[in-house]
Formats: structure tokens, C-alpha cells, sequence
């Protein structure tokens, strides 16, 4: 289930952080929701790897990431835009929060220059409304 | 102790923060799940103690990450488990 991988995932981010190992087993989650059409969890992983690639400077990696969100947007799969506040639920998180609005701007900066991707860059608007 | 009373009687310890209660009530809890073959019992089981350990004092961060790839094993095996019962159905069903 890939459901479980991802809160494993979430353990090692924000419990243990261990960023490396954390994305690796993303990128499991993402393999394993896509072979069985879970696009939610499939999304919510792509969206903390992104943030990740994102925190560690690695811009291709991130671009990467959001072209695949972007795709399935564009195919109109089954998720709701904020899922990843899930990652919130782990009780460390809570003081990440001004951080993660500061990286989803930059997230959503980075693809607004790209192409359209308003409704990204809508959603860091609200977590940091005095970003760029 | 069936799942509705383990919560019952692990949740207020939490939350009065009697962390190693709690940890000594679920770890008993699961050494006798496996005997029960109740996988849901101990998917439960591992769902509070992933809780408990990522919010006592101490956070003990590795307990609960070791605990959460169990966890992932046990619900690919009950996966399969199903998948294997489906597959029997149908074999049956269509002799």
C-alpha cells in the first residue's frame, strides 16, 4: 500500500531526518501509487520530493517534480490541491510551517516563469501571503 | 483485550502523558497479536505505538520509523493475503 510508505516517509523527514533516505522511500510511494491509481498519495509524495529537491538546491530535480504534478493536473486525476498538509501531522512539523510557505513560493516562483501553474503559486500565496 | 478497550485504556494514559504505561499495555498487546492471527488487531497496535512514539518524552524518532516499515510489511502481506482469497474465488467460481 503505498499509503504506508509515504507516512514512513514522513518519519524519516521530519522525525528522524533523514533527507536521503526519505526520498527514497518517496519515490517508492510514487512508484507504487501510480501502478495502483492512488494519484493522492502519488501527489502528496511528489509535492514533499519536490520540496525536498527544492531545500537541497537541486532546481532540476524539483522542475522534475512539477512537470509530473503539473501532468497530472493536466490529466485531471483524482487529488486535491493541499494534501500535503498531511505532512503536518507530525507533531515536529508544526514549526516548519513558515519554511515549507517560504519553499512553495519558490516552488511555484520557479514554474510561474516556466509556464502557467497558477494554482500551485495560488496555494503558496496563501501559506505566505508577503512572499514574491 | 480487543481493539476498542486497548484504545480506551491506552488514550488517557497518553494523554496524562503515562508514556511508559502505555508503551508496557501495547507492547504486551503485540506480542499476543500475532498468536491471534488478527492482523487488523495489530496494525492497530502499531498504528498507536507509531503515535505514542512520535509524541512521548523523549520522541524516540527511530522506534516509530522502525515500526512504520513493519507496518508497510504488514499491509502488503494482508494485501496479498486478500489477493491470494480472491484468486481461489475465482478459480472455485469458475471450475
Amino acid at each position: 500500500m503505498p499509503y504506508s510508505k509515504l507516512q514512513t516517509s514522513l518519519l524519516l523527514l521530519y522525525g528522524l531526518r533523514q533527507h536521503e533516505k526519505a526520498a527514497a522511500k518517496l519515490r517508492q510511494a510514487i512508484a507504487q501509487g501510480q501502478q495502483e491509481g492512488d494519484d493522492r498519495t502519488v501527489y502528496t509524495s511528489l509535492s514533499l520530493l519536490g520540496l525536498g529537491s527544492l531545500n537541497s538546491g537541486r532546481i532540476d530535480d524539483a522542475l522534475s517534480v512539477l512537470e509530473e504534478i503539473e501532468g497530472m493536473i493536466t490529466n485531471r486525476r483524482s487529488f486535491v490541491v493541499g494534501d500535503e498538509t498531511n505532512s503536518l501531522e507530525a507533531p515536529e512539523a508544526q514549526k516548519l510551517e513558515v519554511d515549507r510557505g517560504e519553499a512553495l513560493v519558490d516552488f511555484g516562483a520557479i514554474q510561474r516563469s516556466k509556464s502557467d501553474y497558477r494554482d500551485l503559486h495560488q496555494e503558496a500565496r496563501e501559506l505566505d501571503p508577503n512572499g514574491p | 483485550m480487543d481493539s476498542k478497550s486497548l484504545v480506551e485504556r491506552v488514550s488517557p494514559l497518553i494523554v496524562d502523558r503515562d508514556y511508559q504505561e502505555a508503551e508496557r499495555l501495547l507492547v504486551e498487546s503485540r506480542q499476543v497479536a500475532p498468536d491471534t492471527g488478527d492482523k487488523h488487531q495489530l496494525h492497530l497496535i502499531l498504528n498507536e505505538l507509531i503515535e505514542l512514539y512520535s509524541s512521548s518524552e523523549p520522541l524516540a524518532w527511530d522506534k516509530a520509523a522502525a515500526l512504520s516499515l513493519e507496518r508497510e510489511h504488514l499491509t502488503r502481506n494482508a494485501l496479498q493475503q486478500a489477493a491470494n482469497i480472491a484468486a481461489l474465488v475465482v478459480r472455485f467460481a469458475t471450475a
